[in-house]
Parts: structure tokens; sequence; C-alpha cells
């Protein structure tokens, strides 16, 4: 029996996980990389023999393939789903990126986007800077650069875009119960918006808001990034505050931030002190469409529009939350849902993959334009800051006239239709 | 002049191919080939030496054609989901087909499609649903395997009890052979006299050469479709049943079993199929056809398991309740992952009759090995598939598990039959197919394959021993090593790491 | 005649060089296929059915056992053979499987190579050798059984035969159904056919041949319902909505295998079933004396056998168009299954000429000495 290559490590601890797979390959044609990279070292089967060879030693962890092929795993999970062996997939790819963190340094790009993120203290300028500059029609005119930057513009631009609608008033007897929402880093900078409309269609349908002073960023970008030290920091400061704020449940509108909170008890498992608290607080963790849809939702006035719904992955994989959002949808009258193609393969966001890895990111967007375009759709609806930049960003680099918008704003105009 | 060594060769074909492909699809990095070092039957491990993905036909045909030129064994390969070792390369060359995953043609009212060797099963069928078409063979595989891979392996699926195996399915290619030529097997527009060619290159596994296109025949979509569970307490009457409804002259388009500790693993993973967790046999059995007439056969079939002692028959209400219990089927196999980190598998066909008898030999092995044997097979055709989850880790542990496969493969080829219904013979049963054929019957198999593929270059190595091989002896061949090692049956796999 | 006997005699004429013409009960003569032998290798003797398991479905039969002894075993377990090639039922399984010979079943139950499961053969170098098995699933090995189906004896001497049977149907009728009206009403009834109905057999007779049946004077199509009593009257049903059929007696189908008899032409055309639709109405309507022409519209396949009331005339190739089927895109397939013997070596090019069947041939029969020149040279 060899030793392990690798002991001590995260990657190390998650040997069950990479021994459950049998190696059937159902996985590859889930995978968004696989299908466009066409290889199998970027496929959920090859990246886990890669991690299996980490621990053989078969492979050093300063192997520059073994980088490139994990830093090019979007992390979306689709390949949970269908694994029939169970293999945690997200959960062995956040172990090897913190293991290779030891031994291979991340991109400049993604150690700054992390650093700030995690910092109170810079994010808020920093995203006040974004919001100012999103509201100037510089970044519309950037965006037409090539590379990163025109890309970064247009994501920039793509926020600006949301759908005008009516202010209206709404008190609730808050029958449903207490729920404090996340704001999230992204959310509350970029779409501010769409956080007041979550907050109002949750009144709307009878659940009382309350504040979780003292949150922060979710820790989500960390954990795939495989700094798991910053978020278990982040995801300990977050359970604290949402305990205090006395919450049945937590709603959350960016489905990225949802899925690692409801994982919280998994990463922290190994905190004696901690562990408990972090599975008490998951299993509150809601997305926000998993409670309209509990609670019907009501019916608003009509939006005679077409749309068609992009399950995000974090969603869709990581929370197995499928039928939710077009439950919400579908309280909508005179809303036209116009199914998308491969609705289930991700958008090529993934976080701040899209910054660090452009050129996987774009030929995964590809597909998915043309998807969109063949729906011929004006709005495109998903439930996550990362895939409403990076799908909108591409709807105007693409000079299409769709905009991608939040489910809840969708609902929220809706209301404001009603009210009227 | 010395000789060149071998990385100076190797760099200058890695460079040769990316010429014809582009670099990003060449790989010759060890730590990037470890993944294409084995396929669905992880127990086989061999590393290749360069793996090259040509993305056009063309430049299937220039790839080849270089390696004719050269004189360089390669193996072909699909999406490596196969279950016989069949795409490993020894240190030579892979070519993946994946890339070529276009459908090149379909002609309904001719009920047939032409696709690229790389299309994935299911994804063809995706494609033709729509038009109330279906390709018929459906390997459990079907979500991953492609139709180049199928054709390799002639493979089946639960629904080739009533439709067919691919062979049935096929009505022509075309194909570069090794050396380089372009010949077209079949014929697209009618029928041909002359031998069969399609029929030979048909599960020659990758031995033969690489097809470039497929044309298939499509099957109109039945009227309807019933599917029963039936669960039994006893696997010996599920497998008297089984016997009882093939030989009521019912065909129905799958006949599949599963023994309870299958049962239980299915139903402790996400494809949870509602199978009854204290059975100790389920039969999945499907009817279609005119409604009328399945509405009949279903009766019948009913009344022949509830007289064979079924605990109960559950009849699929819709749609989503049968796809539901055939989740559970077609996953079964990756399911095992969770009762222990290896797993062996195997693909043995028995005549129907002699199902019960089998049965209760394979289980008597594993008592007398201490194993768990998970049986989960097509049993209309009596094509047995015992699975054993084991650690491989544990080096006592895998000499039971291999000596009680070894005695399960012989008691199925004393019973009459076959050593692989669907998986091919590859690497892992190689060491047996002597045990079922006559010295003549290989060698006559060799100098078939000697035809299509006179330098071997093709998967050397694979099917047919070496050694059976008359004309062969004395053969220079291009690499005397991948083609003369003969592994034993069931070659012990290489142990994984545990954490420390 | 005994596997063993079938060795001795190729030995022997690896030794002496002498070529043998392989025969079962000699029905496939007729053909006038040149072969050049000195020597006759009989199979006939070597008959009986060696094994055959009710339960699985199998049987196993010497290859000179002919199709109605097959029939009559089966037929003691209610199970059968659907293998009805056109010809008479004396016709052995060695003879049907090495010629690859179907009839109206086939377009259901599959041709020769789908109904094999397994033999045995003795190459031209003596070897007997073993291709497939017992099995109704089996992928061990190179397929050698598909290789030999239809090789005509040329790559060996097929000695013993496995395949699958299927149970008989417990209602098994057959309806004739005369085609009228204008040629595109007819092309459009046999369309809706093709399209509703799933019988066992589907054919399409020209006049010629249905006045030889006594069914009238119109051309018909025959269609055979089987199944249990539920699929087939739910068929007849489909049936009724389209047309109005009649009941025969399923006697006819041998009664039309065996009708072109000793015509000395017989040509298999085929294509895209679609394109044999379109056509089917127009070439049936053609009455030529003495050319019997059928079609099986699912298999895309029409029968032309000529000459059989002029006894001894030529193949006249222009007796029924077939610009139709050659024009345009999509091409056709032709194949000579009968031909005076003059006229081989002008019509028919060799069918194996091709580098991979030469290739096969000489591994197979080195000394050339298995029907030389049966399929061309």
């Amino acid at each position: 029996m060899p030793g392990c290559a690798l002991p001590g490590t995260p990657l190390a601890d998650a040997l069950p996980g990479i021994n459950a797979c049998v190696h059937c390959g159902f996985c590859l044609q889930a995978c968004p990389t696989y299908l466009n990279l066409e290889d199998e070292n970027d496929s959920p089967r090859g990246r886990i023999f890669l991690m299996r060879s980490l621990l053989e030693g078969t492979v050093g962890p300063n192997d520059p393939s073994v980088k490139e092929h994990i830093d090019q795993c979007l992390g979306c999970r689709a390949c949970e789903p269908v694994c029939p062996s169970g293999v945690p997939y997200g959960q062995l790819l956040e172990a090897t990126r913190a293991t290779l963190r030891e031994h291979q340094s991340i991109s400049p790009i993604a150690r700054l986007i992390l650093f700030v993120f995690a910092r109170p203290w810079l994010l808020r300028p920093a995203m006040f800077f974004s919001r100012i500059l999103a509201a100037t029609p510089i970044p519309t005119v950037l965006s037409g650069l090539k590379g990163r930057l025109g890309f970064a513009m247009a994501m920039l631009a793509s926020t600006g875009r949301s759908i005008e609608r009516a202010r209206y008033d709404v008190r609730s007897r808050g029958e449903r119960g207490k729920v404090a929402t996340l704001r999230g880093c992204v959310m509350d900078g970029l779409f501010g918006a769409t956080n007041r409309a979550t907050n109002r269609v949750l009144e709307v349908n009878g659940y009382r808001v309350v504040d979780a002073p003292g949150q922060q960023c979710c820790g989500a970008l960390h954990a795939h990034a495989g700094d798991l030290e910053n978020a278990r920091k982040l995801a300990r400061r977050n359970i604290a505050a949402f305990e205090r704020s006395g919450a049945e449940f937590i709603a959350v509108n960016a489905a990225g931030c949802g899925a690692i909170m409801k994982e919280y008890g998994h990463l922290l498992k190994d905190d004696p002190e901690w562990r408990d608290r972090a599975l008490a607080i998951g299993s509150r963790v809601r997305d926000i469409s998993e409670l309209l849809a509990a609670a019907g939702p009501r019916v608003g006035g009509p939006l005679p529009m077409r749309v068609t719904y992009q399950a995000p992955c974090h969603l869709q994989h990581a929370q197995r939350v499928t039928q939710a959002p077009l439950t919400m949808l579908a309280a909508i009258p005179g809303l036209e849902l116009v199914p998308l193609h491969d609705s289930d393969q991700c958008c090529g966001s993934a976080g701040i993959y899209n910054l660090i890895e452009p050129d996987t990111s774009d030929a995964v967007l590809e597909p998915k334009l043309a998807n969109i375009r063949a729906t011929h759709a004006s709005w495109v609806a998903t439930g996550n800051p990362g895939c409403l930049m990076q799908i909108g960003a591409g709807l105007i680099r693409a000079d299409m006239g769709a905009k991608a918008i939040h489910p809840v704003d969708l609902l929220d105009a809706s209301y404001a239709a009603y009210g009227q | 002049m010395t000789q060149p060594s071998a990385s100076t060769q190797r760099a200058s074909v890695s460079a040769r191919l990316a010429d014809i492909v582009g670099e990003r699809h060449v790989l010759s990095r060890p730590s990037e080939l470890l993944v294409y070092n084995s396929d669905g039957l992880p127990g086989y491990r061999r590393q290749p030496s360069i793996a090259v993905f040509p993305g056009s036909r063309e430049e299937t045909i220039a790839v080849v054609r270089l390696l004719a030129e050269e004189e360089l064994p390669f193996v072909p390969r699909g999406a490596g989901t196969g279950l016989s070792g069949g795409a490993l390369a020894d240190d030579i060359i892979v070519v993946g087909l994946h890339r070529l995953k276009k459908i090149l043609s379909l002609d309904i009212d001719n009920r047939r499609a032409t696709v690229e060797p790389g299309v994935v099963n299911l994804r063809l069928n995706r494609h033709v649903a729509p038009l109330g078409l279906l390709y018929a063979p459906d390997p459990s595989s079907e979500a991953a395997c492609t139709i180049g891979g199928n054709i390799a392996e002639n493979a089946g699926g639960p629904h080739c009890l009533k439709y067919g195996v691919t062979l049935n399915h096929v009505h022509a290619m075309t194909v570069v052979l090794p050396s380089g030529e372009v010949v077209e097997l079949g014929s697209r527009t009618g029928e041909r006299d002359g031998y069969d060619l399609r029929g030979a290159f048909i599960g020659s596994e990758g031995c033969f050469g690489v097809a470039l296109d497929v044309t298939v025949r499509l099957t109109p979509k039945p009227q309807t479709v019933r599917t029963l569970l039936a669960d039994f307490t006893s696997v010996d009457d599920a497998a008297r049943v089984t016997s009882a409804i093939i030989a009521s002259g019912i065909v129905p388009a799958a006949l599949e079993f599963m023994d309870g500790p299958t049962i239980r693993v299915v139903e402790d993973s996400i494809y949870a199929a509602g199978y009854p967790r204290d059975a100790e046999a389920v039969l999945l059995i499907e009817l279609d056809g005119i409604e009328a007439g399945v509405d009949a056969d279903l009766e019948v079939v009913r009344r022949i398991c509830l007289d064979g002692g079924a605990r109960n028959v559950k009849v699929a209400r819709d749609d989503i309740e049968r796809a539901k219990l055939w989740q559970g089927r077609k996953k079964a196999f990756g399911a095992m992952g969770r009762l222990a980190p290896h797993l062996i598998v195997q693909d043995a066909v028995i005549p129907r009759t002699k199902l019960p008898e089998i049965l209760q030999t394979i289980h008597a092995i594993s008592e007398k090995h201490g194993v768990l044997v998970c049986n989960v097979f097509h049993a209309g055709d009596g094509n047995l598939h015992p699975n054993i989850a084991y650690s491989a880790d544990n080096a006592e542990e895998s000499k039971r598990v291999h000596k009680a496969m070894t005695e399960i493969m012989n008691a199925c080829i004393d019973a009459g039959g076959s050593i692989t219904g669907e998986h091919g013979v590859g690497l892992d049963k190689m060491g047996y197919m002597e045990s079922i054929f006559p010295a003549s019957s290989l060698n006559a198999m060799c100098e078939l394959r000697s035809v299509f593929d006179p330098g071997r270059r093709s998967n050397p190595g694979k099917v047919v021993p070496v050694h059976s091989c008359k004309e062969w002896h004395g053969v220079k061949s291009a690499r005397e090593t991948s083609a003369a090692t003969v592994p034993p049956p069931l070659a012990a796999e290489p142990s994984r790491p545990v954490a420390q | 005649m005994t596997t063993e006997a079938v060795v001795a005699t190729v030995h022997e004429s690896v030794d002496t060089r002498t070529p043998l013409r392989i025969c079962g009960n000699s029905t496939w003569l007729g053909a006038g296929r040149p072969v050049r032998a000195d020597k006759t290798l009989s199979l006939q003797s070597d008959s009986g059915v060696t094994e055959y398991v009710p339960g699985d479905l199998t049987l196993t039969a010497r290859a000179g056992t002919s199709l109605a002894e097959i029939q009559h075993v089966a037929k003691g377990n209610d199970q059968w053979l659907p293998l009805d090639p056109y010809g008479s039922e004396s016709g052995t399984i060695g003879a049907t499987i090495a010629t690859a010979s179907a009839g109206p079943l086939s377009a259901t139950f599959g041709l020769p190579r789908d109904l094999l499961l397994g033999l045995q053969f003795v190459n031209g170098s003596g070897d007997v050798v073993r291709a497939g098995g017992k099995v109704v699933k089996n992928v061990a090995g190179f397929d050698l059984s598909r290789l030999l189906t239809g090789s005509w004896g040329t790559l060996g001497v097929i000695t013993e035969v496995t395949v699958r049977l299927y149970a008989r149907p417990r209602s098994d009728r057959t309806f004739v159904v005369p085609l009228t009206g204008s040629l595109v009403e007819q092309a459009s009834v046999i369309q809706a056919m093709y399209v509703a109905l799933s019988p066992f057999a589907l054919q399409l007779l020209g006049v010629t041949v249905v006045r030889a049946l006594g069914l009238g004077e119109l051309p018909v199509a025959l269609v055979r319902l089987g199944g249990n009593e539920a699929v087939v009257d739910a068929q007849l049903k489909a049936l009724a909505k389209i047309t109005k059929p009649g009941e025969i007696e399923s006697e006819v189908w041998g009664t039309l295998r065996e009708l072109e008899g000793s015509a000395p032409s017989v040509i298999r055309i085929s294509s895209m079933p679609m394109r044999m639709i379109g056509t089917a109405a127009r070439i049936l309507a053609e009455e030529v004396p003495g050319v019997y022409t059928t079609i099986d519209p699912r298999r895309g396949v029409m029968r032309v056998a000529a000459g059989i009331e002029s006894e001894g005339s030529e193949i006249e190739t222009d007796v029924v168009n077939f610009d139709d089927l050659k024009s345009g895109e999509g091409s056709t397939e032709i194949i000579f299954e009968k031909l005076p013997a003059e006229l081989w070596s002008r019509v028919s090019p060799s069918v194996v000429a091709d580098p991979l069947s030469r290739g096969i041939k000489k591994a197979y029969d080195p000394f050339n000495i298995l029907n030389p020149g049966i399929l061309g040279d």
C-alpha cells in the first residue's frame, strides 16, 4: 500500500470523495469546459484523476498542467447531479485548490479580488466607485474594447440596465415568518435595486424582513479559489450576525452565496466550536425563489414581455433548486416564458473565473448567447450576480437587444404594475 | 548517424501531429496523459506516449496517414467509457475521436442518420426524439459513450433484447484503414452483394481502423410503452420467472434483473428509484408496441410473475415514474462506487434456461470466498454483469475477489456461454479467449485482422492473444512490447493511496 | 457427411488443387453462377438438428438440414425460424446462410445475418473454425459469423449453424389489398401502410404475379399481420382505415416464394424505402409478360424475376424502366441473384474485387479451391 504524497492536506482529507469515483465518465457531457476544450484533463473525471495522481505522487503539486486544468474548472458543479456514485466534486475542487495554494501562486487579479472582498473597508469604496462608474456612460463606451478591460466594462454597463418600475408601498403582516436577507457584496454594491426589490417581494408574500447587521461577504469566492482560511473567517462572522438577527430564514438572492452558506457546516466541519452553529445557520438558508415559491407567490400585474430563464449553476446543481424560479415567473400574468436550450449549462461566469480565465469563459459563453438569440426573448432572467453580469456583458458586446435581469426584479415590476 | 532517442522521436511526431490538428489538441506531457491511462474499467492502467485529437474528417485521415508513414501503432478512443480496457495505449499514441461530434445528415422519411464517430449516443437520441424516432442501442453509458465506440464494441443495452445490438442498426460506414486508405463499408442506399465487411468491422474493437462517419438506422418510437417492476423475496424465483417469460414467447423490449445488494446500493444513491429495499431481487420489464397488444402481453407477464412468486408487480403510471425506474437501473454500476473504492464488473452470457442454476453457483462462489457479488444484468438475453466491490488496497481481499470472479467466469463458460455480451474482450478478457475458441478460430480472427491491418498497428495487443496467431510468429512488428504480453485475466488493480 | 469428412475432402482438394463446388440441396445451381470446379462437395447428407433448447429459443443444425425440417422440429414447441427465402423449403440452412437469402419476413425479423448466432465452417486449408456461439448475445472476438454469411461458400464450407427462434404468433393472418386509382392515390395508400402498420410482412405485387397467384388483375399489396390477437385486431383496424383489405389463406406466401421457380433471371434492386414507395405504383402497373415484380417497401427492395413463361429467353434489361430509381439524388444498388450462365461475366462484375475482400479470400482460401469464381474474381 503506497503512502500518501500530500499527507495532512485538505486534499488528503477528501480522499473518500475521490475514491467514490468509478471512472464511468457520465460527467463528461455535463461539463462545460470539457465540451468546449475537448480534453479530458478539463473534465470532472480527468480532474479527479489529477487529484488522485497528486495523492499518489505521480504528479507533483508544482506541475504546471495540474494547475492549468484545476484552474480552468468553472466550479459549476453540473457534474454532481449526474454522478451515480455521488462524488462531492465541489468539495474536492475546493480541497484541491486549497492544497495547491501552498505550492502555486494564484493569479494577481484573483489575489487582488479576494483581498478586496475579504476586507469591508476596501470593498465598500471599490463598489462605490464601480457604481458611480456604472452610472456614467463610460462603461458603455469602453465596453467595445477588446480583451478583459472591455469585458469588465461591459459587465459594469450591464448592471445599469434593469427594468423600470413604479414605486409601490407594502406592509407585511409577517405571517410567514421573520427573514433576514443577505445583502451580498456584489448585490449590495452593484445591484442595490434588486436587493430592495427582494425585501419588497418578500413582504408582499407575507414575510417580515429584518436586518442582520455585521454580515459580510459570504466567502464563496474565497472557498472556490481554495482560500479556505479566509472563507472560514467570513463564515464565522456571518453565522454570528445571522444568529443575532433571530430570523427563521436567511434569504439569499445570489445563488453562489446561497450555495456556500447552505454548506457552512461542511466548511467548518473541523472547527468544534463552530460546527454545530454553522450547520444550524446553513439549514435556515433559502434561495429567494424557494421562499417565494413556498408562498405561492402572489400574482402581480401584467408584464407583457418575452422572457427566457437561465438556471444559475449554483442554484440548479449546487442547491438543486430547479422549479422555484419558474414558479416565480409563472406568477407574472402576460409574461411569456420561452425555454432556453441547454439552460442547464454554465454561462462561463463562475464567480471571478471570467476575469482570470477569459478565453475559456468566452468559449463557454458563446453557445449560451447563440441559444439566447434563438429564443427571441427580450429579457434573460437569472438569479445570480455573476451570471447577470456575464450574460449582460455578452449581450452588450454581441449587440443583442436582450437584457439580463434578476427574476426578483421582474416579480417586483409585476407587483408595481398591480399597484397602479 | 545514431538512432534518434525515443524522446526526440516523440517530440518530432508531436510536432508533426500538432501541424495537423493544432498544438492545443496534442498532449505529450506525462502529467497531461495520465487521465488517458484508463477507460471505464480503471483497474487497468497504461500510459500513452502521445494523445492527439483530430477535429475533422480530414485531420483524422491526415493523422492516420502520418502514423502509417511513421509505422507507429495507435489506439482509437471514443469517450473512454468502455469496460474491458480496450482503449488503453501502452506507451503508444491515443487517437481521440471525441471532437468529431457532428450529426452530418438526417433522413426522417427513410429513417436513417449519418453521424461522426464522436457523437454521443444520447445526443443522437435527443436529436431525433422530437421527430418520433429513436436510435435503438442504448448502453447504460448512453449519456457519455460515442457512436464510434459503440461500433467498436458492438454495444448493446437493455433494449437490445427486442431491438438488437449495434450490428443490427448500422447501414454503412466510411473507415480510414490503418494504412491511411479510406474505404466505404456497407451501403447507404440499399443492400450490397459480396462479403459483409460492415459486419466484420462492427465489434472489431478498434483493431481494424477508424470510422469517419456512420450511417445508422433509426426506429419509429413505439406507440405504447409499459414498464413493470416485479419484486421477489427469492433470487431463484426471479430467475425462474425470467426463463418463463422468455419461454412464453413474448419478447419484452427489456427484461432487467437486479439482486438485493444492487437494489440497496441504488436506493442509497441519488437515483433511488423506489425499489423495495427488502426485496432479494427485482425484475424491470418493459413491453412496447401497439397499445392493445402491449396490454394483452402485460397481463400475461403479470400473471407469470405472480404465479412465479413475485410479491408485487407495479406498473409505472407515467413517463416520470418510468424514467425513475430506469435511472436506477442505468446508473446502478456507477452507484457501486458507494460500496467500496474498487469494482470488478464482468459481462458473461449464458443460455437463458441456465439462469437459476448459474445464479445459485455465483452465490455459492461468493460465499466460499467471502465476497459480495452484486448482480445487475440483462436477464432477457442471459447477459450477466456480476460486480464485486472491494478494496484493492487489501491484498488478501483482492486475491479472493479475483479468484471468485475467475470461478464465476469459468462456470458461465462451462454452461455453454460466452465471456462477453457487450463490453468486448479488450485487455480484460483476452485470457479467456482460449477457453471458448479453438486455436483455429483464434487464428482465423488474426487472419481477418491482418487483412484490415497488416502491420497490426491499430489497437495492438487486444482481443486475440498474439500467440494464437500462426502467421504473426516471426513477423516484425512496429512495437513488439505492446502486443507481446497477454495479461492474465483480471490482473490485479494497482492500489490507490490512503489518507494518512 | 461429417465435419471430419468435409475436412478430409478439403485436404484432398488442397493436395490435388481440385476446386470444389459446394452444395446443400443444389437449389442455387439454377442461379447459373460461374463456378469453376471439377468436383462437388455436397452437404445434403450432413443434416439434422443437433441441439434444440426450446426455453432458450435457440437451435443448432447441421448445414444440410432443410428449412422444412427445422420448421417441423420447432413447431413441436410452438416456435419457428422466421426465415422465408424465395424458393422452396427444401433448401438447406447452410445454403441459406451462405447465400444470405431472405424473404418477405426479413423486414420485420431481420436478414439471415440478424438471426444467426454462430456457425462452424471448414476453411480452404481444412481448418475447422467455430464462430460466434450458442447464446443470443455475444461479442467475443471478431465477427466471423457475419463474414461467412453471404460469402457463397468462398471463405469456408459451413458445416453447422446456430440460429435464434421465435415463438409462433397466436394469430397470423394475411390480407390482400388491391391497388386501385391513380398512381398518386396508390402511392399514398402504400405510404400510409408503411407508416401506420407494423406487419410481419408487406409485399407489393405486380400484375403478372397477381395473376399467377389467382388474385385478380390489379397490382396488390399483400399484408401479413401477426402477434397476439389484440395486436392483429388493432392493426387490422388501422389497415381498414386506409383501404379495404380482404383476408386470404396464409399459404399464399409459400406459393409466392416458389413462384419464380425456374425463372432464369432474378435481379434485386434496392434503394431508400421512400424512393421505392414513390416509384412502386408505376413499376407495378407495368405489365410485362414473363416478368414477375415484387416490392418490399420497408426493406427498400424490388425483385424482378424475368423469363418465366418464355423458357430460355435472355434477360431484357429494358423490360422495366429503372430510370426512375437510378436518376436523381440517392443511388440504387443492383444485385444479380440469378442469370443465364453466359450473362454473368457480362452484367455482373466481381463483387469481391476490392483489396479487403481479396485479402480475406486469400487468407481463408489460399489455394482458391472453394467455389472459385462464384462472386467474380
